[in-house]
C-alpha cells in the first residue's frame, strides 16, 4: 500500500514536464529562473504547479514576464 | 512649452510605436473579481466599506486586462487597464464605474536581470503592489487596510530600475529605485473636487527571495499639494517605510507587513484617495500599522486568519482601529478562487476612520479569477 501511495505521489510530481525552446532546440527547464524567457500561455498553470517557488503567475500579472500564444522562440512550455 | 515640431515628432513616434505593437504578438492576460459585502452588525462601520445596511456589490468587484508585447528581445510595452466601481456620486445611491490605467510603460532590459521601466507604473509600496488588483494572487477578499491605506496612491508616472543579484545560495536579492509623480482628483461629498498632487516621489525597495520566503523593505518620500475650494495646502516630504514578509510553500502561508507614514513640516489634513482603492480618507500626519495573516492549504481549501491594527496620531481623525478576520478560500478551478471572509473592526481612543467610535461586523463573499 505504501509503495502504491509513493508511486502515485511520484507520478503526480513528475507529470509536469517543462522545456525551454531556444534557437529551435528544446532542453529541459530546471525551474531556477525565467529571466529572459516568455511563457507559453496554455502552459502557465502547469508551470506554476511544477515550480511554485518561481512565482510565475505573480510575474505574469505584474508585467515582469510575458506570455505568448503562438510562441516562436525563447520560451518555456510544459507538457 | 513644446514646439510644434517637437509635438509632431512625438506624435509620429507614438504612431510608429503603436504600429510596432500591432505588428508584434500582443499578449493578453485578464483578471476579474465579483464580491458582495454585507454589514452584519455593530454601531459603526469602517470608512473603506462605504456602505449602509444594504448589500454592496461593487466594493471589490472589478475587471482588468494586461496587454503587453515584446517589441524585441530587450524592449517590451505593457499596460494594465482596470474597470471597477468607485465611490458613489455625492447624493446618489448608484455606484460610479470607471476605467483606469494602472500601468502603461515601456520596459528595457539591458540584461536578463536588469530592467528599466518608463511611464505609468505601480507604486511598489507593498508586498502585493505589482498585482494589487489581481485578487486571485493573494488570500484576502481585500488587501489589509491597516497597511495598504498608508500611501494615498498606488500608481505613479515616472521611471524605475531594478537589478536582481543571484547569491551563491541561489537566493535572489533585488534592488529597485523609482521616482515620479501622481495626480488624483477626489469628488467631495459636499460637491466639487479636491485635486491632490504627489510630487518628487523618490524611493527604493530591497527584496530577498529564497525558497518560499520573501522579505522586503521599502522607503519612499514625496511632497503633497492639495487644492480644495481655491485654496492650496502643501505638506513637504512625507515619508513612508514598509517592511514585509511572505511565506507561501508546503501548504503553509504567512503574510505580514508593518509600516509607518510620517508627514512633513506644514502638514495639513487632506482628503486623500486613490481612484479605486480608498474612500473618503482624511489623511493624517502619522500612521503606524501592521497585520499578520496565516493560513494552511487543505487540498483546495485555504482557511486563514488575519489580525491588523492601525494607529492614527494626528489630524481631524485620531485613534486606533483593530480588525480581525476569518477567511475561507476554495480553489474551484485552476484559475478561479471562491473567497468568503468575516471581519470584525473596532475603534478606540477616537474614530480611527470608522463612522464613529464603535464596532462593526462585515461579511464579504465572491470569487477572483485569472484568464
Amino acid at each position: 500500500m505504501k509503495f502504491l501511495i509513493l508511486l502515485m505521489f511520484s507520478a503526480s510530481a513528475y507529470s509536469q514536464s517543462c522545456v525551454v525552446v531556444k534557437g529551435g532546440k528544446e532542453s529541459s527547464f530546471d525551474g531556477k529562473s525565467v529571466d529572459g524567457l516568455s511563457i507559453e500561455k496554455k502552459s502557465l498553470n502547469n508551470l506554476n504547479k511544477a515550480f511554485p517557488a518561481l512565482s510565475v503567475q505573480e510575474k505574469v500579472f505584474s508585467g515582469s514576464i510575458q506570455t505568448c500564444l503562438n510562441c516562436d522562440d525563447n520560451y518555456v512550455k510544459c507538457k | 512649452m513644446l514646439s510644434t515640431t517637437v509635438k509632431k515628432s512625438l506624435a509620429g513616434l507614438a504612431i510608429i510605436s503603436v504600429g510596432n505593437v500591432f505588428a508584434q504578438d500582443v499578449n493578453l492576460n485578464g483578471f476579474a473579481s465579483a464580491h458582495v459585502t454585507q454589514k452584519l452588525g455593530g454601531d459603526s462601520s469602517p470608512e473603506y466599506y462605504n456602505q449602509n445596511s444594504s448589500p454592496n456589490f461593487y466594493n471589490y468587484t472589478k475587471f482588468g486586462l494586461n496587454i503587453s508585447s515584446n517589441l524585441s528581445e530587450k524592449w517590451t510595452v505593457a499596460s494594465q487597464v482596470l474597470v471597477r466601481g468607485n465611490k458613489q456620486t455625492p447624493g446618489s445611491e448608484l455606484p460610479q464605474w470607471g476605467m483606469y490605467a494602472n500601468w502603461a510603460f515601456v520596459a528595457y532590459k539591458p540584461q536578463d536581470n536588469w530592467r528599466i521601466r518608463l511611464g505609468r507604473q505601480l507604486f511598489p509600496a507593498w508586498l502585493v503592489s505589482e498585482y494589487i488588483d489581481v485578487g486571485y494572487m493573494y488570500p484576502w477578499t481585500e488587501v489589509p487596510h491597516a497597511v495598504y491605506d498608508m500611501a494615498p496612491f498606488k500608481s505613479l508616472n515616472g521611471v524605475s530600475t531594478d537589478y536582481t543579484f543571484t547569491l551563491d545560495s541561489g537566493a535572489k536579492l533585488g534592488v529597485m529605485f523609482f521616482g515620479g509623480q501622481e495626480y488624483i482628483t477626489v469628488p467631495l461629498a459636499e460637491g466639487g473636487n479636491e485635486t491632490n498632487s504627489y510630487g518628487n516621489v523618490l524611493g527604493t525597495e530591497v527584496s530577498l527571495v529564497t525558497g518560499g520566503h520573501k522579505l522586503r523593505l521599502m522607503t519612499a518620500q514625496y511632497n503633497i499639494s492639495s487644492t480644495n475650494d481655491g485654496k492650496t495646502y502643501t505638506d513637504n516630504r512625507n515619508t513612508t517605510y514598509i517592511a514585509g514578509y511572505k511565506y507561501d510553500q508546503n501548504n503553509w502561508m504567512v503574510y505580514s507587513e508593518a509600516g509607518l507614514r510620517e508627514g512633513g513640516n506644514g502638514s495639513t489634513v487632506l482628503q486623500a484617495d486613490t481612484p479605486d482603492m480608498k474612500r473618503d480618507r482624511i489623511y493624517n500626519r502619522r500612521v503606524l500599522g501592521g497585520y499578520l495573516t496565516a493560513g494552511y492549504w487543505f487540498g483546495n481549501y485555504l482557511p486563514h486568519v488575519t489580525a491588523s491594527s492601525a494607529t492614527f496620531d494626528t489630524g481631524s481623525t485620531e485613534g486606533t482601529q483593530d480588525m480581525y478576520s476569518l477567511g475561507l478560500n476554495c480553489k474551484v478551478a485552476p484559475n478561479i478562487m471562491m473567497k468568503t471572509s468575516l471581519g470584525y473592526s473596532i475603534s478606540r481612543d477616537g474614530n480611527a476612520h470608522m463612522d464613529n467610535e464603535g464596532d462593526s461586523t462585515t461579511a464579504v463573499t465572491g470569487f477572483d479569477m485569472i484568464f
